[in-house]
């Protein structure tokens, strides 16, 4: 019994020293890893980009590797945030936008406006790079901003006897005409219909693309009467659209030419390629029906602040890499979408991507006006999108729900 | 006579209702592993498969790290379970036969370890093996995955030996056997489906670990079989046909492992090898 | 001399026992601890090594405690458990039984029922959002083709029917572990006790209840405990099916927690609410614990 048990803890020792494999980042002879997770390492476009940019840092970078490590897309942030929490951030960090005023709040990131001034490179970037500023002072590179645009199915709005809807008018009549045909398989619009943070991006553009914002001189301005009326156009979308739908499913239902028509970003273009051959031809991009067109941003690369300088100034140079001028335009062809840098368009050849970027380069954020709130935004979204649901029902109470909206986030000290 | 075979009859029947109600959901991912998405996700969907277009299935096996996965998986698994089910035997024999203060304590404690909310554990147990240089290690994950293995092992395992009449190991105590010889030749042969229930339990749990897998070991050539899963979950849309037949594909070595150790769940006493 | 008996007891007892407890503690310890060192600091910062300067208060615990939203979480949770676990236990006893029985193809019976346990939660989780779609699920379809429903539910979406949707995978894929160690359990019936009871004369209700009932009775509490306290901590199934919404209409107190401390990155509040969660379950397993340590036979 003693000798089994002997054995068996002997066998464990041996086991560890043999199976364990802790990451080091030290490669052999002084050679140094820089560490870079990303949900974008393997798969499309931007996998392809982000392949470029690591060989040719290594390239001109002869001691130093990247290891480039692909993490499943919806357990990436949970990872980020247990790494950052335990003080084992990675060298470059990757991260999905919408999460960067959290992570800054925790003063997980470098400042890097000193680097931006010494290159220069805010010049010639999007406008959607202000939301990278936290307390004053830029902590991140914006890699994909875009502006949003309408996906059709040529061959339903035909079928329908309307064109492209080109105002908001427009559309509900398009809506209206699809449904009159009456066929229970096709839903004329989608949006998001579940719990998920693009209910919210939803309801924004309608609000931002009437021109109007849900912030106004620093107060709510959600019961003002544009506000309403885009609530309302809104309403009335959503109540027609298919329910329980995530944003996933929709974007599937609307490639499989169940659902004519959606509003969402540039990156749906590459799935388009996945229809079925009877399909793919009709399915086509035009801008939103909006008066202005509502944008948002996507992805974008950090620096820990806990980095010693020597990496500190390596990771700058391949953040300063991907921003070069010429890197900018192979973004903008991997992806098929719009890229950071204003005057890489002009280096662009495909009118697809050309008009990516045109709508890109002229947008209006949907992401609140306030730094709080964008502090706050996990607990401002979750809010908001509680009642957008509730929009989401057949003769909703517009004026209501959206007071009720403002009494709450005021409530829970969510001021703007 | 005819009433009992209207009675097995009956039986029947009603194990095949119950199986297809409680199967049809792994029917429904295998029929939309080889159905093309639009077919499945339509108002009039195919009940029963009309072409059997397995290109998800040449997919997930060509174009993914499947065996790596199944590879890693397996080797966490078996190691967990072995040594998960050995200290558990010993464990729960403890907590049966011998009832001090101090084994009333522990054996609460370690139903305690199960009462503390994942999302909290989750950062403290990165740090721990963050600090001890074992991030994606496999011997963390085999560690973490004992830990969910031994509580209910251990008392289930209790369960099982508290059935068992002392007076058999008093009888193998008379023969000459020390405690030792009187649990491996007496206790544990008559405790053999408690052994193979804990065994099954502690398989499927490794197999379907995926929290501190995903957070302890995200370096692609560590992923297990769950995380390979997740990582079909793309960040702007989902591969529906080959998520399901990568589910397929991941019960496949668990009904194996099964078909192994069901014969074991049958035995003990009601095989009628004990006078009761 | 004679040693005493009882100290080579003792060493016996709690040499076997020791390696598995502190397999165990060592894990879970340090969590512990640090869970309630946070639960002690309003404005903990997610990098835990830097809460150490903050003082102590139990102000975050006053402020949860006196709360009713989190009550209404906490009663979510208990219907999400209580509408899991009995439902669970049933079935899962249902088919132990039919399954002791001795018939041709039993073994193949026995292979199909664990299924759902062994598929992973991320399938089953899309699977079962699928099948409740409100427009394309096959769940619509087929009810509505029997008659049962009349107009297409949505099954995920509907406040009043999105607690019931959760359950039912929840109920799906925690059965076959009561119907495994139930049938385990009625493994070790000695048949004579059936036997005497049939030349007694007893059918197989009072066989059922005088026989079956109080031999698995600890194996039962057992289970119920353990799967009670997976139920109440679970967290995969909720989230990726509705995310704990819609609204907070399946917002368990583990999704909660995780919110608090992964989307709000209010820590402090989160350990607290752990905390307080913990303690509930100590209590409730204190309650029932001498029913699990009785003494064999």
């Amino acid at each position: 019994m003693k000798k089994a048990l002997v054995v068996l803890l002997s066998l464990l020792c041996v086991m560890s020293s043999v199976l364990f494999a802790g990451g080091s980042s030290e490669g052999s002879s002084g050679e140094i890893v820089l560490d870079f997770p990303t949900w974008q390492a393997e798969e499309g476009g931007f996998a392809l980009f982000w392949k470029d940019m690591v060989e040719q840092f290594e390239a001109s970078h002869p001691n130093v590797k990247i290891n480039m490590t692909q993490i499943p897309f919806n357990q990436f942030t949970d990872i980020l945030i247990t790494r950052y929490s335990a003080n084992d951030a990675p060298d470059i960090t990757h991260i999905a936008s919408r999460f960067f005023e959290q992570f800054a709040s925790q003063g997980w990131f470098e400042n890097l406006d000193p680097y931006f001034e010494e290159a220069g490179i805010l010049e010639d970037w999007t406008s959607l790079q202000s939301s990278m500023v936290y307390n004053g002072h830029n902590e991140g590179l914006l890699v994909l901003g875009y502006g949003f645009v309408l996906y059709y199915n040529e061959q339903i709005l035909n079928e329908a006897g309307v064109s492209v809807p080109t105002t908001v008018d427009e559309l509900k009549d398009a809506i209206l005409a699809i449904e009159a045909l009456g066929n229970p398989d096709i839903s004329a619009f989608g949006v998001t219909t579940m719990q998920h943070s693009n209910t919210y991006q939803d309801f924004s553009n309608f609000v931002v693309g009437e021109g109007s914002t849900l912030i106004k001189d620093g107060k709510y301005n959600l019961t003002s009467p544009e506000v309403i009326k885009a609530a309302e156009d809104y309403n009335f979308v959503a109540s027609r659209a298919p329910k329980g739908v995530s944003t996933e499913m929709l974007r599937q239902l609307f490639v499989d030419g169940k659902v004519a028509m959606i509003i969402d970003g540039s990156f749906v273009v590459p799935l388009l390629e996945t229809a079925d051959e009877d399909i793919k031809p009709y399915l086509k991009v035009a801008k939103t029906p909006f008066d202005y067109t509502p944008g948002t941003i996507s992805n974008s690369l950090h620096m820990s602040a806990n980095l010693s300088d020597e990496r500190k100034a390596l990771v700058w140079e391949f953040m300063q890499q991907v921003a070069s001028p010429e890197n900018q335009i192979l973004y903008a062809n991997y992806t098929q979408g719009p890229c950071g840098r204003l005057s890489s368009s002009e280096g662009i050849s495909d009118p697809m991507i050309a008009f990516m970027n045109e709508v890109g380069a002229d947008t209006r954020s949907i992401l609140p006006d306030s730094a709080n709130l964008m502090r706050n935004y996990s607990r401002f979204t979750d809010t908001v999108i509680t009642y957008v649901l509730q929009l989401q029902n057949e003769g909703a109470d517009v004026a209501g729900i959206m007071a009720a909206l403002e009494a709450d986030l005021l409530k829970n000290s969510l001021e703007p | 006579m005819t009433h009992r075979k209207l009675r097995r009859s009956g039986l029947y029947l009603l194990l095949i209702a119950l199986l297809v109600v409680l199967l049809f959901p792994i029917y429904w991912t295998f029929q939309s592993s080889i159905t093309p998405s639009r077919l499945i996700l339509s108002t009039n969907p195919p009940l029963l498969p009309i072409e059997l277009d397995m290109t998800a299935y040449a997919d997930v096996i060509l174009r993914r790290p499947i065996l790596l996965w199944l590879g890693n998986t397996m080797l966490i698994s078996i190691v967990a379970t072995f040594v998960g089910i050995v200290l558990s035997l010993l464990a729960g024999y403890s907590l049966s036969r011998f009832r001090t203060a101090g084994n009333k304590i522990m054996g609460f404690l370690l139903l305690l370890s199960r009462m503390l909310p994942a999302s909290l554990i989750v950062i403290p147990v990165y740090m721990m093996f963050s600090g001890a240089k074992m991030i994606n290690s496999y011997t963390a994950l085999i560690l973490m995955n004992i830990t969910n293995i031994i509580p209910f092992s251990a008392w289930m395992m209790k369960g099982y030996y508290d059935s068992i009449p002392r007076e058999l190991e008093e009888a193998a105590n008379i023969d000459g056997c020390n405690w030792y010889g009187a649990f491996t030749k007496v206790v544990l042969p008559l405790t053999l489906p408690g052994i193979a229930a804990v065994s099954i339990y502690s398989l499927i749990l490794c197999w379907n670990e995926f929290l501190y897998a995903r957070t302890l070991a995200y370096d692609q050539a560590r992923w297990v079989f769950t995380v390979g899963l997740a990582s079909f979950i793309g960040e702007h849309s989902i591969n529906w046909s080959q998520i399901m037949a990568g589910g397929i594909l991941f019960i496949i070595p668990l009904v194996i492992a099964f078909v192994f150790l069901e014969p074991f769940l049958v035995g003990g006493l009601a095989s009628g090898s004990v006078k009761g | 001399m004679n040693k005493p008996k009882v100290n080579q007891k003792t060493i016996l007892a709690y040499g076997l026992l020791l390696p598995a407890f502190i397999m165990c503690a060592v894990f879970i310890v340090y969590p512990v601890i640090v869970t309630l060192l946070n639960s002690f600091r309003p404005g903990a910062t997610m990098s835990m090594s830097r809460n150490r300067e903050l003082e102590f208060s139990l102000s975050v615990y006053k402020d949860v405690i006196t709360d009713p939203v989190i009550w209404t979480t906490f009663g979510r949770s208990f219907v999400y458990l209580f509408g899991s676990l009995f439902p669970s236990y049933f079935l899962g006893l249902g088919t132990a039984l039919l399954l002791n029985k001795s018939f041709g193809g039993r073994r193949v019976f026995r292979t199909l029922v664990i299924l759902p346990w062994a598929i992973p939660g991320v399938v089953a989780s899309i699977m079962f959002l699928w099948m409740g779609d409100a427009t394309y699920g096959i769940f619509n379809y087929l009810l509505k083709s029997v008659g049962l429903i009349d107009a297409y539910k949505a099954w995920f979406f509907d406040e009043e029917l999105v607690m019931f949707s959760v359950i039912l995978p929840t109920i799906w894929k925690g059965y076959p572990f009561f119907t495994i160690t139930l049938l385990a359990a009625l493994q070790s019936i000695p048949l004579d006790l059936y036997e005497a009871a049939e030349v007694d004369g007893c059918n197989s209700v009072r066989k059922f209840w005088h026989i079956t009932r109080p031999e698995i009775l600890e194996a039962s509490v057992l289970a119920l405990i353990l799967n009670g306290l997976w139920s109440f901590k679970q967290f995969d199934i909720i989230y990726s099916t509705t995310k704990g919404g819609p609204g907070v209409a399946t917002t368990t107190i583990a999704i909660e927690i995780y919110n608090e401390a992964f989307r709000y990155f209010d820590i402090c509040k989160a350990s607290v609410e752990g905390i307080i969660a913990l303690a509930m379950c100590a209590i409730v397993v204190r309650i029932f614990y001498p029913l699990m340590t009785r003494e064999g036979k």
